[in-house]
């Protein structure tokens, strides 16, 4: 990462401008990529398909630099252009299919708090059930942002993350209830989702233990 | 608090001031739990936390993930061709 060029160059002042600005915007890049690859991860679930979708979000996102406002959220705007891609370029028929299935069957409302303990695989297993839509709103408001912002990275209005993000919770809560038992056989998929668990984990035993 | 909904259920659904009323016979709390669905609604809340807690993790998790090399690739790219623009 080295910068000095800009700063010592002969250019014009307006290209000089130009320089710092593309410099600063690639550092917010790169700073915004760990964040943009664990949203991937959520969306599609697979690992290599995830990434490949997190540097077509870059791409695009340095092609389209000159419509980025500068002061605003550099996240927020790197959200809507991955959502943007997934949604574009993933057939949505797949999971539209393991999403009926997984609801096919209805059940009780937990009612112990030790159900309260989740398993975090089981967790991981059901939420690669949900809905795109579902997916995104839990991850959103769960990493940092707030219900406005999501709705305005979903391009929905707040209410609507609000009763995705409940009805999601509710549907997570059915499955990964009496120790996961709901949940369907493991796909490749869902195991890309518990890998990124147990690589953390075994990075990181001095951490707070995984409940 | 739980004065103040008992009453605001008097003026909505007699019915519910029964219900409410044989609660407090039993448990000071009844009035609070009949609006909470208590403690059933307790633990829901402490589920609720609890999934968005792991969603958490999960997304930590991957973030403190090493960045592939084809990030840095990439990133190699767009420093290339910025430099190319200039030139």
């Amino acid at each position: 990462m080295t910068h000095s060029q800009e700063r010592t160059s002969g250019h014009t002042a307006a290209r000089s401008t130009a320089d710092a600005d593309a410099t600063s915007f690639r550092d917010g890049l790169v700073e915004i990529i760990p964040a943009l690859r664990a949203f991937a991860r959520s969306l599609c679930g697979h690992r290599d398909m995830a990434d490949d979708l997190a540097q077509e979000a870059l791409a695009k996102a340095w092609q389209a630099r000159d419509r980025f406002q500068p002061g605003t959220n550099l996240k927020a705007w790197l959200f809507v252009i991955l959502r943007n891609e997934f949604y574009s370029n993933h057939r949505r028929a797949k999971t539209a299919a393991d999403y009926t299935a997984a609801y096919a069957h209805n059940g009780e409302g937990v009612e112990a708090e030790q159900h309260a303990k989740l398993d975090l695989t089981d967790l991981m297993r059901a939420f690669n059930l949900l809905a795109p839509e579902q997916k995104e709103a839990l991850m959103l408001t769960a990493s940092e942002f707030s219900y406005e912002e999501a709705a305005a990275i979903c391009g929905c209005a707040v209410g609507t993350i609000k009763s995705r993000v409940s009805r999601a919770r509710k549907q997570l809560q059915l499955l990964v209830e009496g120790g996961g038992a709901k949940l369907p056989e493991r796909t490749d998929q869902a195991n890309d989702l518990v890998d990124a668990l147990f690589t953390k984990i075994a990075r990181s035993d001095t951490e707070k233990p995984l409940r | 608090m739980n004065q103040k909904h008992p009453k605001r259920a008097a003026k909505l659904k007699p019915e519910q001031v029964v219900t409410s009323l044989e609660g407090n016979k039993q448990k000071p709390a009844a009035a609070t739990e009949l609006r909470d669905q208590s403690p059933k609604s307790r633990a829901q809340r402490a589920h609720q936390k609890a999934i968005t807690q792991g969603l958490r993790t999960f997304f930590d998790a991957v973030a403190s993930e090493p960045v592939p090399d084809e990030f840095i690739q990439l990133l190699k790219k767009m420093d290339e061709g910025k430099k190319d623009a200039d030139a």
